[in-house]
């Protein structure tokens, strides 16, 4: 075809990007602001805290690092695709009963456990994408069901009890099993220096980037996440993408569940009670990460870097454990305020979340 | 009163097309035809089913009954992607795009260009929307924003430069200037001239009856779910295609006092 018409527009706003050669300082902040006020806080405790600059501590800061972000790169998923999973925490939740009530009750092996957990989280993501993609329920309100379902249904074969080696069952007999030393060694291993759940943090954290930028599959479900007609039109098949999405984020859930699990050493009902609003947080706080307007991998994992290394430092210079919730909701305002009201972007990324 | 004068076969050609929505016939047993190289215009008041009819053929609507051939072959279109294979291209009104990809994702989207590995070949993508967008608008330059920074006739043309780049023998445009502003629909104008002189079939669903007396060769008037005609532009005035949009009747049916009281 050979098309020779020109269609002569108006070009080039004045604030578009490539219009203009000057440095601009809100630009700047806007891309590295994020990153600067990570690097500046990582160096005011290298200066100020002699154990900080241990190469220990960063890597315990990361380890205890890793399930939030593990968690909050599931979460991330699913904000690509225009959702949010608020399962994620409970899901974590019963993975660690689920581990217990297979080694410790079942007496199984640790691997047994391992499938079992990443078997239940991609069931539970399955759930979710087929109350969201078949049933047509919003995924907010989803997953939201979701969550007080497996909260309330993981207690239900453990008679609401935390399970640990040494339990009596219903039958009066004590649990045969317990965590197997392979399973415990999840959380305590490491590779050189660097502990199992920093690898496994690592590794997901290095996927879910190339998914999401480097892979159609990711080149869709932004393109859902920003307007799932416009895709739909185009010919994606949104329902398989965002039932993937779900089931991803349930995969991750339950794999930082399985590192959750490991560290306890038994099948504590609480566990993961508080993981969902810290996996959304630095899922959120990702989206400022270099101007980037928008969840992704790198992004998060930054930002779960960010929040580890303040709760470190700020629990080294004895801060009252109550500070913790304080700097991380003033790590997510000043992510938001880099997103929102410094961005000329103003968009909004979080379909699911009415800003 | 359909006017069919030409003898080959209609690039499509829908017959006794059939939607309802709970009660309502959107679309009520409705033929239409278009030739290759033609722009046939699908005119009529807000509800008279234009866009419903049109969006069973670009598979954003799933008909309840009806026949559509493509050349003359039946063809089953139930989705979006099912329309592409039979190279049918549509432009929304709502510019259906992605706000937060750029525009070779978009031009791309559901079609990505992949490397041997597998992955994402968006070198590869950016030089075809280059050299197809060089052709439409050679000054478009943002090929790397998120189109959400793009103006309404930049969007345009990424959306134009889809249907062009996939070799678009139909092509649907749905109120294709309703967001633009003059200079920009006469470009349009133009590009639609361009596209029909290369043998493309063009549905346009407008309000306007001045773009349609401007691009249409033939203008099909739609009122409650049905057709009430088809007629070729240059037999008939704007008043008589008004009488058929606002009353339903035909050039001849209409009294020279329905007229009048169109312009009342």
């Amino acid at each position: 075809m050979a098309t020779t018409t020109t269609m002569n527009k108006p070009e080039m706003k004045p604030d578009q990007p490539g219009a203009k050669s000057r440095i601009d300082i809100r630009d700047l902040l806007v891309r590295y602001g994020f990153i600067a006020v990570t690097v500046i806080f990582f160096v005011y405790f290298l200066a100020t805290i002699p154990a900080f600059r241990m190469s220990s501590t960063m890597f315990s800061m990361l380890k205890f690092t890793s399930v939030v972000a593990i968690a909050g790169l599931g979460v991330t998923v699913t904000m690509v695709v225009g959702g949010l999973d608020l399962s994620v925490g409970a899901t974590a939740g019963m993975s660690v009963t689920v581990a217990a009530m297979t080694m410790v009750i079942y007496a199984q092996q640790g691997s047994v456990a391992i499938i079992a957990v990443i078997v239940a989280g991609a069931v539970i993501g399955a759930v979710n994408a087929i109350m969201i993609v078949w049933m047509k329920i919003p995924d907010l309100l989803a997953t939201l069901a979701s969550m007080f379902l497996i909260q309330g249904l993981k207690l239900v074969p453990v008679d609401g009890q935390s399970v640990s080696s040494g339990l009596i069952l219903r039958d009066g007999t004590v649990a045969p099993g317990k965590f197997t030393p392979g399973f415990l060694e999840i959380n305590r291993g490491s590779l050189g220096p660097v502990p199992y759940p920093v690898i496994i943090f690592a590794v997901l954290a290095v996927l879910t980037w190339f998914l999401l930028s480097r892979t159609k599959w990711g080149r869709v479900m932004y393109a859902i996440g920003s307007n799932p007609e416009a895709a739909r039109l185009a010919g994606a098949r949104v329902g398989r993408y965002k039932a993937f999405a779900y089931m991803l984020s349930g995969v991750y859930a339950s794999i930082a569940g399985l590192i959750l699990a490991s560290r306890i050493g038994q099948g504590d009902i609480s566990a993961g009670n508080s993981l969902l609003l810290d996996a959304v947080a630095v899922a959120l706080v990702g989206t400022s990460v270099l101007g980037a307007a928008k969840p992704n991998a790198f992004g998060t994992a930054l930002g779960a870097i960010l929040i580890g290394i303040l709760l470190t430092g700020t629990t080294m210079m004895n801060f009252q454990y109550y500070w913790q919730d304080v700097v991380k909701g003033l790590v997510l305002v000043v992510a938001l305020i880099f997103s929102f009201t410094l961005s000329r972007r103003k968009q909004r990324f979080v379909a699911a979340v009415p800003l | 009163m359909t006017t069919e004068t030409k003898q080959e076969t209609p690039l499509v050609d829908m017959r006794d097309m059939r939607v309802a929505f709970g009660g309502v016939h959107a679309v009520d047993g409705v033929n239409i035809t278009l030739f290759p190289g033609e722009v046939v215009a699908v005119v009529g008041g807000n509800g008279a089913g234009k866009t419903t009819l049109i969006k069973t053929l670009s598979g954003a609507h799933k008909a309840d009954s009806g026949t559509i051939l493509i050349n003359g072959e039946p063809a089953q279109i139930e989705t979006p992607r099912d329309a592409k294979q039979y190279a049918i291209e549509t432009i929304y009104q709502t510019l259906a795009l992605a706000e937060n990809i750029d525009a070779p994702s978009n031009m791309f989207l559901g079609r990505e260009l992949k490397t041997r590995f597998g992955l994402l070949d968006d070198s590869a993508m950016e030089s075809a929307a280059r050299s197809v967008m060089g052709r439409l608008n050679p000054k478009f330059q943002n090929f790397k924003v998120p189109v959400k920074s793009l103006s309404g006739g930049q969007r345009q043309s990424v959306a134009i430069a889809r249907a062009v780049h996939f070799n678009a023998k139909i092509l649907i445009m749905d109120e294709p200037t309703a967001a633009l502003g003059p200079l920009e629909t006469s470009q349009v104008t133009e590009l639609i001239q361009q596209l029909k002189a290369e043998g493309i079939g063009i549905f346009l669903i407008s309000h306007d009856i001045h773009d349609v007396f401007d691009l249409a060769d033939r203008i099909a008037v739609m009122m409650q779910g049905k057709m009430v005609g088809i007629v070729n532009k240059t037999e008939v005035t704007k008043d008589e295609v008004l009488a058929m949009i606002i009353m339903g009747k035909l050039p001849g049916e209409a009294t020279q006092s329905d007229i009048e009281h169109l312009h009342d």
